[in-house]
């Protein structure tokens, strides 16, 4: 099934919303995270800095999908731009399932002093799951079983050892 | 510590951290098409298995999360969360972008290195000319900072990220 230029237009547009949605409570989230740098309590409790590390990798992977949609838009040619967008958001999904757990660990030492830093926190990772989830709904509509095809390519390269 | 009592905003200071808000506008569209390149390396037959990969594209990450760091700084600024806390943080987030810009670079000739390709290396270039922009534009931060903060402040601001990053002297 061949989709035309305006169904694409209009899966993208739906994804670059979901990932709109969920860009100020990155950005607080990033805000926040490093801010627990300079908590004695927290800077160096365990699972801080996996847990920054997930945080970043939701803040590239959201940046990378909605900047190869911009490319996309303003005419350039990307052959891989289908396996580009598989990658980032099935990446998303990963990373964002790693963020809880770590950050769990950095709760453990927080004290009632930073007790609304970390509550903001877990609402904004919570937010930030759903717009990953949403924007993941709207690319698999996009290239339908075509998904699933590419998705196995490129877990060879996300099967490379990360830090 | 986090809990301190917000500091209130003049406009004029409001007028200032908005200029800097509309120069990480700029930053966010830079940053986003030198992550999306990025991707695009290293996940390029001629460029995915280059020695220094894994590095590069985690440096690059930093970068994003500086900007957004300090983009989330003055959300809460001007939503009445405006402390020496929150000073401190918007001057570590710009530090992140800074800092990890300068690795990014280094990592990326360490990559380039590695491939052959010509376009892997077409990719590569594109990357270089995406981090130059980004520089221009943090330099430009750097100036909205300074008049922002004041230069005394912003430079006793940038001393203690220093200091708290640095080993002490034994006593």
């Amino acid at each position: 099934m061949k989709m035309d230029s305006n169904q694409w237009n209009g899966y993208l547009t739906a994804i670059e919303a979901a990932l709109e949605k969920g860009m100020a409570a990155k950005e607080v989230a990033c805000s926040i995270t490093t801010g627990f740098r300079v908590i004695p309590s927290l800077r160096n409790a365990p699972g801080l800095n996996p847990y920054h590390a997930s945080v970043a990798d939701v803040g590239y992977g959201f940046d990378a999908v909605r900047g190869t949609i911009e490319r996309f838009r303003n005419g350039e040619a990307i052959p891989l731009v289908k396996e580009m967008l598989v990658f980032d958001l099935d990446t998303l999904r990963i990373s964002e399932k790693q963020l809880s757990p770590n950050f769990d660990l950095v709760a453990k030492e927080s004290t009632s002093a930073t007790f609304y830093l970390i509550e903001q926190s877990r609402y904004l990772n919570q937010q930030i799951a759903e717009n990953i989830n949403e924007a993941i709904r709207y690319g698999k509509a996009l290239l339908g079983p075509e998904w699933n095809v590419i998705l196995k390519r490129v877990q060879n390269i996300q099967s490379i050892p990360r830090l | 510590m986090a809990q301190k009592p917000s500091i209130n905003m003049s406009e004029a200071e409001q007028q200032r951290l908005l200029d800097w808000w509309n120069a990480t506008e700029k930053g966010v569209l830079v940053v986003r098409r030198l992550v999306s390149l990025i991707t695009e390396l290293r996940l390029h037959p001629e460029s995915s298995r280059a020695d220094g990969m894994i590095l590069f594209y985690r440096a690059a990450s930093e970068v994003s999360y500086g900007y957004a760091g300090m983009r989330g700084c003055i959300r809460r600024a001007f939503s009445n969360e405006y402390s020496e806390f929150l000073q401190n943080n918007i001057v570590r987030c710009h530090s992140f972008a800074r800092r990890f810009s300068v690795d990014t670079k280094v990592l990326l000739e360490r990559v380039a290195k590695q491939i052959n390709g010509a376009n892997a290396l077409l990719i590569v270039e594109r990357i270089r000319e995406t981090l130059r922009e980004n520089d221009a534009i943090l330099t430009e931060i750097e100036r909205k900072a300074n008049a922002f903060f004041g230069q005394d402040t912003f430079q006793s601001l940038q001393s203690n990220l220093m200091n708290s990053i640095t080993l002490p002297f034994s006593q």
